[in-house]
């Protein structure tokens, strides 16, 4: 992964000290907190319900041991012994003090990490396929591109004052598993007609109260071209994205209201100005990228004990069926960790936990460990060999929940238990749900089903997305959840759409019951998965299931 | 009233004349009006009316790229943590009022310049000015 080097660091340092200035001024009156709100969001600090909360950078989710264990260990010295990994591929922690903040970030700097531009109206944490560099179906890894970004959008003199926050991915396989056409900027790296590399460049992609699927801005961009087309794209934003209202803000808003065609007309007039005067980064430079993501050394294994194992453990093999991805390596596996235990807060991990991980992947896994969006930890190099020693080692620090994909694999915002913005409790229904189908042992009988829950119209659940979404709003002060069907979040991204009037807390878990009854009622057999059944048939049958009354009137 | 920074010193207005052939103009001006009034004009004066307002940048640097090489000033509310990315910009200085001077002396203006260079856009492209012209 990438490390350091002496300017990278220099960097950092200078940074810290720099907000550690700007703390000290907030609290000598030289600035008001006004003044000082965009300078402690561009470090990542957010000031919200109980508490300050700060978000750390995890550039393309990529960890390693050192890292992880000193995310464990400002975890237990400067908040409550947890850390939230997020939908972004950061992590969260939710109660650091004010005074505090510019030694976590010392700390943070200490292992190359930081909490630059994770939040505030600037180019936010580029986020790429948390299998990358091990996936199987994987074209190239989209990693080096990730870290390019990083460099050219951090502190960019230019973009640090947008009209609203920026976000971009990066997919190197067909499957896309970034979901590219819900981020600002999406990149699907492509090869032309002539076997050369470039991207597909998606635009104004977003979720949020108003979700719209990004739309192709160009088939095929150079790789040589792509950090003077991003500069085109964000002065094109900066200078024209609406700053009159927060809510009609994203770039989204200005392809829809421009027009795709017209946009792409000033992006691709403003590109060819800035051509005339740009130089490429140096060989060197990207080449010392590039370096830091090579494949480590897979060594041949043996997978006979694996399989052997597999056949005699049904927990394990459990294990394999659903945590266990194909590698480009066919000895090796992609390992998912869970971070959904049956009944526990989604993506929120312990630093014990997360040291346990470390030691994981320190001794059997690469030193490699991945965050993925969907708040879960990946392991992407682990050879079949040592997977049931994983697998044991997970269990100890029950981390080895055989749920990813499932139903109770949720996606959850922190909703109202912590969140300002929030309308409605998001965890409690995440809990109660994964707790009420562990319970009826349907899980593996229900099998493929991405469920995801949002607090409030902002979605950082991601509910529209979900194969099942779930929008938790407030009625008449009362908490009222809405049911969105047939989302999706890969490459043939569709926005779920919406069933009904919502339920109350009360009556949504037999609700969904009724739900997954009607689907497995449905299906063709045990193979069909939800959303395969919804895309047969469409929302009829299962509004009917829902709103069984309704249909009985309307007949 | 005002005070010009530059390089991170603080220098009282009279002492940093500029052309008469000068234009002030919002941050949100139309770039194809902004070019036709740019004939005979060595001195652009940007109003900056806000410290979230981010489109001063942007002109300064289509100023830039369109080959102009004359002075542009920021001019408003700008705070000392904001100078380097004014200059880097393509800016050459600022002006702010006396009240942000007061609140924001000029020490922390000569900080915020120390680590000026050590940047990663002037690594990576040259297409982003790392210092307007002087």
């Amino acid at each position: 992964m990438y490390i350091y080097n002496e300017f990278d660091e220099a960097f950092v340092r200078n940074r810290v000290e720099q907000f550690r200035g700007q703390v000290g001024k907030r609290i000598d009156g030289s600035l008001t907190e006004d003044e000082f709100k965009p300078l402690r969001l561009m470090n990542g600090l957010y000031l919200q319900l109980h508490a300050y909360m700060l978000r750390v950078a995890i550039p393309y989710g990529s960890l390693d041991a050192t890292k992880l264990r000193q995310l464990a260990m400002i975890a237990d010295r400067w908040d409550k012994g947890y850390g939230h990994f997020t939908t972004r591929q950061n992590i969260q922690f939710n109660w650091p003090k004010l005074q505090d903040v510019p030694d976590i970030l010392s700390a943070l700097a200490d292992v190359g990490m930081h909490a630059i531009q994770t939040s505030g109206n600037t180019i936010r944490n580029v986020t790429a396929d948390h299998f990358a560099g091990a996936a199987a179906d994987e074209i190239e890894d989209p990693r080096p591109i990730a870290e390019l970004i990083r460099q050219w959008s951090t502190d960019h003199p230019e973009f640090q004052a947008l009209p609203r926050k920026f976000k971009v991915a990066v997919t190197g396989s067909m499957n896309d598993r970034a979901v590219t056409k819900a981020h600002d900027i999406g990149l699907r790296m492509v090869r032309n007609s002539a076997g050369e590399p470039g991207f597909e460049v998606i635009i104004g992609g977003g979720l949020g109260r108003s979700p719209f699927v990004g739309k192709v801005l160009r088939d095929f961009l150079p790789n040589s071209d792509l950090l003077p087309y991003l500069e085109a794209i964000l002065h094109v934003y900066n200078l024209s994205g609406r700053r009159d209202n927060k809510y009609k803000a994203r770039i989204k808003f200005l392809v829809h209201e421009a027009g795709l065609d017209r946009i792409r007309k000033r992006i691709e007039k403003t590109f060819e100005l800035m051509i005339v005067s740009y130089s490429s980064p140096s060989e060197d430079l990207v080449e010392g990228i590039r370096r830091y993501f090579k494949t480590p050394d897979l060594t041949i294994r043996n997978t006979s004990q694996y399989l052997k194992y597999a056949a005699s453990n049904p927990a394990f093999l459990s294990f394999t069926e659903t945590n266990v991805s194909d590698h480009k390596n066919a000895n090796y596996g992609i390992v998912s960790i869970s971070l959904k235990p049956i009944g526990g807060t989604p993506g929120d991990v312990t630093s014990d936990q997360m040291r346990l991980v470390a030691d994981v992947a320190e001794r059997y896994g690469h030193n490699e460990i991945r965050a993925s969006h969907e708040q879960n930890l990946i392991l992407p190099h682990v050879a079949k060999a040592d997977i049931p020693a994983v697998y044991q080692m997970l269990k100890t620090g029950g981390l080895a929940t055989a749920n990813i994909g499932l139903i109770s694999d949720i996606i959850a915002c922190p909703g109202m238990d912590y969140c300002a913005l929030a309308t409605a409790r998001s965890i409690p229904i995440a809990q109660e749900i994964s707790c009420r189908f562990d319970e009826l042992k349907m899980e593996h009988e229900i099998g493929p089903l991405k469920l995801k829950i949002s607090g409030c119209i902002n979605a950082c659940g991601h509910h529209h997305v979900g194969h099942i979404g779930i929008l938790g709003l407030d009625r008449a002060g009362a908490e009222n959840y809405q049911i969105t069907l047939g989302g999706d979040s890969t490459e043939t991204m569709t926005l779920g759409e919406r069933t009904g009037p919502g339920f109350s807390a009360e009556e949504l878990l037999p609700k969904l019951e009724q739900l997954i009854h009607s689907y497995l009622d449905l299906r063709i057999d045990e193979t069909e998965t939800f959303i395969e059944v919804y895309r047969r048939l469409g929302i009829a049958p299962f509004k009917q299931a829902l709103y069984p009354d309704h249909q009985k009137k309307a007949a | 009233m005002s005070i010009i920074v530059k390089n991170g010193r603080f220098v009282p207005t009279g002492e940093v004349p500029l052309s008469k052939r000068q234009i002030t103009i919002a941050s949100d001006i139309d770039l194809s009006e902004l070019l036709r009034q740019l004939d005979g004009i060595s001195t652009v004066i940007i109003k900056i009316s806000s410290p979230t307002d981010g489109r001063g940048n942007s002109v300064a640097r289509f100023l830039r790229l369109q080959g102009f090489n004359g002075h542009l000033r920021a001019s408003g509310y700008v705070l000392a943590d904001q100078y380097p990315l004014v200059l880097r910009s393509g800016f050459n200085d600022v002006e702010i009022p006396d009240n942000l001077a007061a609140r924001q002396p000029e020490a922390q203006w000569l900080n915020a310049v120390q680590h000026i260079e050590h940047n990663y856009q002037s690594r990576l492209i040259s297409a982003v000015p790392s210092i307007g012209a002087a």
